[in-house]
């Protein structure tokens, strides 16, 4: 097992979770969810991203609007959707339970590691 | 200077270089098929290309301005690998081992035909070779409805087009790796496609090439046939030594004096090898990679093929200038010691048997001439030809021909045929028999011998007489009428003084009676006894032996 695999799968793992974050917030279209999930280095490459949107859309957690733009092609506005808020919710509260979970697990290590003397 | 290639993405227009363009090709083709298990492929695929469109947008300083395969890594830099593309929360951790599901694809890089069945071996894991045999046999075991099916196949199976669609028919993971691999391997073919341009000349195109391979199928297949069909003639012949196969007519093997396998051999070459080339040409149309024969081959077969020819027509030619000599021997004299008036001649195809020799069904001839004594004369003479008359007169030995006197009878069995023991098919072989006929004597054809004389023909019942050294047609006012035939021995009715007499004719002999009551009827009968009359006058029965008397008068 590659270090890498492990951190890309763990932030796939979240990713919808931070998608459905952001425009929770505000409409965006995909260069914005982009640039945000970029920021705060959610992800390295754009490429997860696309597959992603889709799969939410269809899921009936996304439609879309399209708005012309004044430099390009014209932009796809991604907004969350009525199914897609209550998702949000149940995503909350299990992405709470998780972090609970991990923080306890890896807090009673570290406990465990202090009294451990160091070999 | 470097090509320019215009390109649409998300409705805005691009100039890249041909690098340029070709790595964004293979990176859309390779993103395309790693979303290969996703649903809507062909909108995110929309997306990403919007994308692409918005970071090279950005990229270029003025609209004129040609991307550069630079570029394109830059953006593939930003958008990741085509594995990134992979959405794992569907697929499970182990992307890297997971099953391809395999397509059933038409393979058009191996097709013979439209590669159903190269589809078939990718799918089913089999060689491709093995695939092909199979199918062939189901052809010859469904008596060709399988041809049908194959052609529903045909239009029914997708053509194997993207690399992606290759790599799944043969089942093979897709990521970027393997898809390049695939790629550059296409390339070429890819590139000769793009040349010929729209979609219509391609699949027109596509059809004149099956159309050819077809053709030539038909072709190796006959030819393929022919060329078996000589080599093992050739090769049995040499075992074989009375078989001809090519050579009938030929005026080559007697004057040649050539063994009869050389004949066969020349034969051969100059058969073969125009098959041989039909052959290749058909092979050729049928698989139009397939590497070709050396020019040296060619050269040295079209050759040798040339010099047999020439060498054929010089001899043949020189055969032909070559005025045959031909040479009589007689091969049998005897004198008859018949005392009959008549003598009957007749024939028998039973006499002389063809088993191994040639039977020669030439000619054989009836001459018929005044005998100087008393007795009839029989003699047998044998014609032949060769190139000069030492060789004709051996070859006049070696014709068979026999006959057969009979003792009891006055009558001679011929046989209907001659033989000639070896093969021989240029030269005339011909039997003459000659008859000598006393004066005042007949002679009798019967059987057919008639059909062997050409002077002596006569219509009627085949009597000759020895008139004064004449030899005529012993003419009776009756014989225009079919009397002579053995078949047809209906009794005859005709009116004589007014009173119908029975005229019989038989094998025997001849039978001559009034139209009464059988003891009160007048009759003559003549046959190998000689000649008796039954006349109702004398009302009695006289048997009168009448050797040197007329028989036509009643």
């Amino acid at each position: 097992m590659k270090m890498e695999n492990i951190k890309s799968q763990m932030r796939k793992g979240v990713l919808e979770y931070c998608i459905l974050n952001i425009l929770d917030k505000n409409d965006a279209y995909t260069s914005d969810i982009l640039k945000e999930l970029k920021e705060a280095k959610m992800i390295v490459v754009e490429g997860t991203v696309y597959p992603l949107l889709t799969r939410l859309k269809n899921a009936g957690y996304l439609s879309y609007r399209w708005e012309e733009s004044s430099s390009g092609p014209p932009r796809k506005y991604y907004l969350l959707t009525d199914k897609g808020r209550e998702f949000l919710k149940m995503m909350d509260i299990s992405w709470a339970d998780l972090v609970k979970a991990v923080n306890h697990i890896s807090k009673k290590n570290i406990k465990a590691n202090k009294t451990q003397p160091k070999l | 200077m470097n090509k320019t290639i215009d390109i649409n993405l998300a409705g805005i227009l691009f100039h890249l270089d041909e690098t340029a363009y070709r790595k964004l090709r293979k990176y859309l083709n390779a993103v395309r098929s790693s979303l290969q298990h996703q649903e809507d492929v062909d909108e995110v695929m929309n997306e990403i290309e919007a994308r692409i469109a918005e970071l090279l947008g950005e990229k270029q300083v003025h609209p004129q301005q040609v991307i550069n395969d630079k570029n394109i890594d830059e953006i593939i830099a930003v958008l990741g690998e085509p594995e990134d593309y992979e959405d794992v929360v569907e697929e499970p951790v182990s992307a890297k081992n997971y099953r391809i599901k395999k397509g059933l694809f038409r393979d058009m890089d191996k097709s013979v035909f439209g590669g159903v069945a190269a589809g078939f071996a990718h799918y089913l894991g089999m060689d491709i070779t093995l695939m092909r045999i199979v199918f062939v046999l189901i052809l010859f075991f469904s008596h060709s409805s399988f041809g049908l099916i194959y052609l529903l196949l045909w239009i029914v199976i997708p053509k194997a087009k993207t690399a992606s669609d290759k790599l799944r028919m043969k089942g093979e993971k897709v990521n970027l790796d393997s898809i390049v691999d695939q790629v550059s391997t296409d390339e070429p073919i890819n590139k000769k496609k793009n040349n010929l341009g729209t979609k219509l000349e391609n699949s027109t195109q596509e059809f004149g090439q099956v159309f050819a391979r077809i053709i030539g199928l038909l072709i190796a297949f006959i030819t393929g046939s022919i060329l078996l069909v000589l080599i093992v003639s050739v090769l049995s012949l040499s075992s074989m030594s009375d078989m001809h196969i090519f050579v009938v007519n030929t005026p080559f093997y007697e004057g040649l004096n050539m063994p009869f396998g050389w004949l066969n051999s020349i034969a051969f070459v100059l058969v073969g090898f125009p098959v041989a080339l039909l052959f290749l040409l058909g092979v050729k149309m049928l698989f139009p990679n397939a590497k070709s024969i050396g020019k040296n081959i060619f050269v040295i077969g079209g050759t040798i093929w040339f010099l047999t020819l020439v060498f054929a027509i010089v001899k043949s030619t020189s055969l032909l200038a070559h005025k045959n000599e031909s040479a009589k021997i007689i091969s049998e004299q005897k004198e008859l010691s018949y005392k009959t008036d008549t003598l009957f001649l007749s024939m028998d195809k039973h006499l002389l048997m063809a088993k191994n020799n040639f039977n020669s069904n030439k000619r054989i001839h009836f001459y018929f001439k005044a005998s100087t004594d008393d007795a009839f004369h029989l003699q047998v003479e044998k014609e032949s030809e060769g190139i000069d008359v030492p060789e004709a007169k051996l070859k006049a030995e070696n014709i068979l021909y026999k006959y057969q006197i009979d003792s009891l009878q006055p009558k001679l069995v011929f046989s209907n045929k001659l033989l000639y023991p070896n093969r021989d098919f240029v030269q005339e072989h011909e039997v003459f028999v000659n008859v000598f006929v006393p004066n005042n004597k007949y002679i009798k054809m019967t059987d057919g011998v008639s059909n062997h004389t050409y002077k002596f023909y006569c219509q009627g019942d085949n009597l000759l007489k020895n008139v004064n050294g004449k030899i005529i047609c012993e003419d009776n006012a009756n014989t225009d009428e079919d009397w002579q035939s053995d078949e047809n021995q209906e009794n005859e009715v005709i009116r004589i003084n007014g009173k119908n007499v029975n005229i019989k004719i038989t094998d025997d002999g001849l039978d001559l009676y009034t139209d009464d009551d059988s003891n009160k009827r007048t009759h003559i009968k003549i046959d190998e006894n000689g000649i008796q009359i039954n006349a109702q006058k004398t009302k009695r029965s006289d048997s009168v032996k009448l050797l040197n008397q007329k028989t036509n008068n009643q």
